[in-house]
């Protein structure tokens, strides 16, 4: 029994739809209820403000329909001029600030219907597209940030481009709908990966450059780790079978670490990616919609079944994997110094949400630095390639442009959730910093004000922010309600564990504080908090 | 289905027929044919009539009225002729051109409404006898009161035409016209008196049988209101709004206030605490002074809340006011206005603006004496008898602005705004005969903008509730699509259900799409045409610029008004 959204994509006319139509209806600020579905491949989500959303039920209203925007950014790679051209959209029709997502690519969120097309216009113009940055289709990919910083790193974001490339849509539908392409007469343009139905699923490609994790390789579908030696890109190993989605209560879903499945050469990427993803569109489940993500195809079929299919349509089997060595999943706030001897500064976002000064100053940044702007896999954003003689007017800048941050803070991260996203069930970027505060006193009163501790919140157990991969992992249950997970690595090497459910503030930081004293006390040199809960706490009692 | 003993005057076979067409109706076919018949047989009595040898009519009251004061006035006129035989009192929407010959004295009450328009109803009677095919009235003996609201720039402009015209016509005027403010009853009582002792009585030898006015089944009036307790008071209008509305919800005690879709209802307010304090305020005066209002002693305060007009101020409110208080200032002040800034002081100024600006050492018993009654408010009923049984809703919107840097509020929609449920508030039906669902259940174009939607709330909801589905096309304006699309939910759902078959909206603050209500006319000129072909009544409900501007538009893509007119398939309801 296929599901609702399978029928919808094979209707859809290369993902067409009827969304000409509903843009054009004027009674509502919704699109129609189908379209909800086709427009995700677009890059955009129906949304409403949730704040809002009882209280115009009362005033007979519909709800304040809004829509979210998703523009792609191939391994976090943004120009000024880009900058500003989002920056710009953000203030005149969205809601005043951009948001950098957990995949490296930028948000716009309060978009009303009447504002999508030109929206969508100006997002092309400035060389960004919106195209498939959602849907069952293979998203924004991901890559260790920064060309500029090594020749490695270099070739792994053109490795990224390349993958992003060649897994678009062909469909002209967008192009149709959005940029008033000529209409398609006649039959849809065949998808040659995709096929009429597209994925069961999302599909997550991500890079990582050792010794950095920070794309948590091991949550996406398809995974890449850059293996160098001597500063000289070797190849990658391939990861497959990530993925941090669950549904609460559903023990036949779960977050899943990837395998690492092997070997490849630097030019084989594409070709790897084209195989697993032609794997994944004909042997994922397409029946059960929270079951259709590679790592249940895998744990269905079998790891040995996976590397007999991708063997089979590669022509050949992966070589044994390299050797390989992760530090850490979070971003080094402040300045780094390149290979070429050009600076680049790592700028903390709370969240990943800019707006204010923050956004002005980033705004005059773009302007004067010229340079560009990255966007990393924590939310955070780098101002790339800055000549030394440019660092003090930077520096200026930022006063105005950058958060105070904590370690604790910095390595922090919260998804979206209320009051725009339709699947939180609590609170999250509008209550972290808020929480961190009071659980940074519980470190502060046991001398560790300076912790790194790795902390992540999601609204719900899909997984956006990557919770299951933290140290201290709080999952929304209901509003207020939170599943506290403990045990990450602080490298996104393995996955936290449930310790207690449904718990308040007050819950969380009283069994927090009980823990962090025990940490502090018992601790082996420089333990972290995950790996000593890991190893110290009893996940099995109640 | 006729009972055995009843005496048809039609022959069986002509019966069975009736009998196998009404058995292929539905109930509402049935009562429509019913009605058809009735028309067809007073269509032949006219006929008949007009055939039969003209006959003097010894006076008749003619109204035209929108809201109800015409007749009102007329009624009790007629009630001071019964001396008089023949003498009759009709509206202008039912009274016979042809008869105008026919009459001895004809005495006209009418209100003006708009840009100096006549009542609706009264909308053919005024083109027929300003035409060129008014006939000569040589024998005609005429007084005209005339009713207006003189915050309007064109007061009592109808009745200043219809009098102006009669005399051109050759008649003869027994009075000279009598203008009227909204607080009438006084002009109007000393106007009917002097009207009274001037026409003749002296009776001819007529045929002609009066006729008795229709009476409505409603119970209320002003003077006779009935208490409605409130059940709900919800904004329907969102965050950020610049046109606060709010629906309410009243429920009925009993059902001596038996309303139709399109009917009115008359609130009585009460004056808010902040705007009583406004004026004592002002006045330098207590809120324990006594006063007598009417006879009853009582405290200021209370005489200020219940008795009292504060809001709403008349040109004679600032006159009487000049006057008793010796205030040259403030009558040079009403001289030097133009007539627009005078509309505008008098929309805008409430008694506490008055007393500020032009300060009296006065007591509270004069203070109260210059003061008007309280006047009551008009509402379109939003809902309809048969889908909320017992209950009355209507759509307010809240009345707010700055004058000089002071926050002004409405009294009644603040009052009404401001009781909590179980609350009651005196209220009394204002029927709207000419603001009805087509009778032959024919298609409707309903156009509303702000709180004009109301009526279109009750229409739809009755054709629901009586299982009917005709072909409905609603057009509707306001300022923004986000916050002020009055009942969007609920025009949603019935769209989807196909218990309405079309809407268009026009938001005139919003960029793109259509800004105003005509601006849709327009652009769907020639759909619009195709269904006023197809036989379509056309309804205008909202602000008198609104009113004007829609029919402007109408017009244009009907290439006139008249034959619509004419057809009785124009209904408006502007204020």
């Amino acid at each position: 029994m296929s599901t609702d959204v399978e029928r919808i994509k094979a209707a859809s006319r290369g993902l067409r739809g009827t969304l000409s139509e509903s843009l054009a209806a004027p009674l509502t600020g919704a699109i129609a209820p189908d379209d909800t579905q086709l427009s995700k491949f677009h890059g955009i989500y129906q949304q409403d403000d949730r704040d809002l959303r009882l209280e115009r039920q009362h005033q007979k209203l519909e709800p304040a329909w809004q829509f979210m925007i998703r523009a792609r950014v191939p391994a976090g790679v943004c120009t000024a001029d880009q900058w500003l051209a989002l920056s710009q959209l953000a203030r005149e029709h969205a809601d005043g600030s951009l948001r950098l997502t957990t995949r490296q690519a930028f948000q716009l969120h309060g978009v009303l219907k009447r504002d999508l097309k030109p929206t969508i216009q100006a997002i092309n113009k400035s060389l960004l597209d919106t195209i498939a940055a959602c849907g069952d289709v293979n998203r924004n990919v991901m890559a260790s940030p920064n060309p500029w910083r090594s020749d490695v790193h270099a070739q792994v974001t053109e490795a990224a481009r390349a993958i992003s490339d060649h897994l678009t849509p062909a469909t002209r539908a967008y192009h149709e709908i959005w940029l008033d392409g000529d209409k398609l007469v006649g039959e849809a343009e065949a998808e040659p990966i995709y096929g009429a139905t597209y994925l069961p699923r999302k599909f997550k490609i991500a890079l990582a450059v050792p010794p950095e994790n920070d794309v948590d390789v091991f949550a996406q579908d398809l995974g890449f780790i850059a293996i160098v030696r001597d500063g000289a890109l070797l190849g990658y190993n391939v990861t497959a079978g990530g993925g941090m989605g669950a549904t609460h209560g559903d023990p036949t879903t779960y977050p899943r670490l990837a395998d690492v499945l092997g070997f490849c050469a630097p030019d084989e990427v594409v070709g790897i990616a084209e195989a697993v993803v032609t794997i994944q569109r004909d042997h994922g489940n397409r029946d059960e919609r929270k079951r259709a993500r590679l790592k249940y195809t895998i744990d269905d079929r079998g790891l040995d079944w996976f590397l007999g299919e991708l063997a089979e349509r590669r022509g050949r089997p992966l070589k044994p994997a390299a050797e390989f060595v992760f530090q850490r999943h979070t971003d080094r706030i402040g300045w780094t110094r390149g290979e070429d001897g050009r600076w680049h500064r790592s700028v903390f976002v709370q969240n990943g949400r800019i707006a204010g000064k923050q956004l002005a100053a980033l705004d005059r940044i773009a302007e004067s630095h010229r340079g560009p702007l990255l966007l990393t896999p924590n939310q955070n954003l780098i101002i790339a390639s800055v000549a030394e003689k440019d660092r003090t007017g930077i520096n200026r800048l930022l006063e105005q442009g950058e958060p105070d941050g904590s370690p604790l803070r910095q390595a922090a991260m919260a998804c979206v959730a209320m009051p725009t996203c339709g699947l939180a069930m609590a609170e999250a970027e509008r209550y972290l910093p808020d929480l961190i505060g009071k659980v940074s006193e519980l470190f502060a009163e046991v001398g560790q004000a300076d912790t790194d501790t790795v902390i992540r919140m999601t609204g719900c157990p899909n997984g956006c922010a990557r919770p299951y991969l933290a140290e201290i992992g709080l999952v929304g249950k209901a509003p207020g309600k939170y599943n506290l997970r403990l045990g990450g690595d602080g490298k996104g090497q393995r996955l936290n564990r449930a310790w207690r459910d449904n718990l308040d503030e007050g819950q969380i930081l009283e069994a927090l504080g009980g823990l962090i004293r025990r940490w502090a006390a018992e601790r082996d040199d420089d333990e972290r908090f995950g790996d000593w809960t890991h190893r110290h706490v009893d996940f099995a009692a109640p | 289905m006729l009972p055995e003993q009843v005496k048809v005057p039609v022959p069986d076979d002509r019966i069975n027929a009736a009998e196998r067409l009404a058995e292929a109706l539905d109930r509402d076919q049935v009562l429509w044919l019913s009605g058809y018949l009735a028309g067809l047989a007073s269509r032949d009595a006219d006929r008949q009539k007009a055939t039969a040898p003209a006959a003097a009519f010894p006076a008749t009251i003619l109204f035209g009225t929108q809201t109800g004061n015409s007749r009102r006035i007329a009624e009790s006129l007629l009630a001071r002729l019964d001396r008089m035989p023949g003498a009759r009192s009709i509206s202008m929407a039912d009274y016979r051109f042809a008869d105008l010959t026919r009459e001895k004295q004809l005495i006209v009450v009418v209100s003006t409404h708009g840009e100096g328009d006549p009542p609706d109803a009264a909308e053919p009677f005024f083109r027929r006898l300003l035409s060129t095919r008014a006939p000569e009235l040589g024998a005609l003996r005429y007084a005209v009161l005339a009713l207006g609201d003189s915050s309007y720039e064109h007061y009592c402009k109808a009745g200043q035409d219809l009098d102006r015209r009669l005399e051109q016509l050759g008649a003869e005027r027994i009075r000279p016209l009598v203008e009227c403010d909204i607080d009438f009853q006084d002009a109007a009582g000393e106007w009917m008196e002097a009207l009274v002792s001037a026409l003749d009585f002296e009776s001819e030898e007529t045929n002609v049988v009066a006729i008795t006015p229709r009476r409505a089944e409603n119970r209320t009036a002003p003077e006779r209101p009935v208490s409605a307790r409130v059940l709900e008071t919800q904004s329907v209008t969102g965050r950020g709004t610049k046109s606060p509305t709010f629906h309410l919800e009243l429920e009925l005690a009993d059902d001596t206030l038996a309303y139709q879709p399109g009917d009115a209802l008359g609130v009585w307010p009460e004056n808010p605490p902040q705007i009583i304090a406004g004026v004592l305020d002002a006045a330098g005066l207590a809120p324990d002074d006594p006063v007598v209002i009417d006879g009853e002693s009582k405290a200021l305060e209370a005489a200020l809340a219940r008795d009292r007009e504060l809001t709403q101020l008349t040109l004679g409110d600032l006159k009487r006011y000049a006057e008793s208080t010796g205030q040259p200032a403030l009558e040079e002040f009403l001289a030097g206005l133009t007539p627009g800034e005078r509309a505008e002081v008098l929309r805008t100024w409430q008694w506490e603006d008055v007393l500020r600006r032009f300060p009296s050492t006065t007591d509270a018993q004069r203070l109260v004496d210059g003061m008007a009654p309280l006047r009551p408010r008009l509402y379109s009923i939003a809902s309809s008898p048969e889908a909320a049984p017992g209950e009355v809703h209507l759509t307010i919107a809240r009345v707010a602005y700055e004058l000089a840097g002071q926050n002004r509020h409405g009294a009644a929609s603040n009052h009404l705004e401001s009781l909590p449920p179980g609350e009651t508030v005196r209220v009394y039906l204002e029927p709207n005969p000419a603001f009805r669902l087509p009778a032959d259940g024919g298609p409707l174009i309903m156009i509303g903008a702000g709180t004009g939607i109301a009526p279109y709330r009750a229409f739809v909801e009755h054709w629901i509730a009586l299982g009917l589905k005709p072909e409905s096309w609603l057009i509707f304006g306001h300022r923004h699509f986000r916050t002020d699309f009055l009942y969007q939910a609920e025009w949603l759902n019935h769209l989807k259900a196909g218990r309405l078959t079309r809407m268009d909206a026009a938001f005139s603050r919003d960029a793109g799409g259509p800004r105003y209500v005509q601006d849709v006319v327009n652009a769907q000129a020639s759909e619009l045409a195709r269904w006023v072909e197809r036989g379509a009544h056309v309804y205008v409900c909202g602000s008198i610029a609104m009113g004007k501007g829609v029919e402007e538009a109408l017009a244009q893509a009907l290439g006139g008004l008249d034959a619509l007119k004419d057809a009785g398939r124009l209904h408006r309801d502007v204020y």
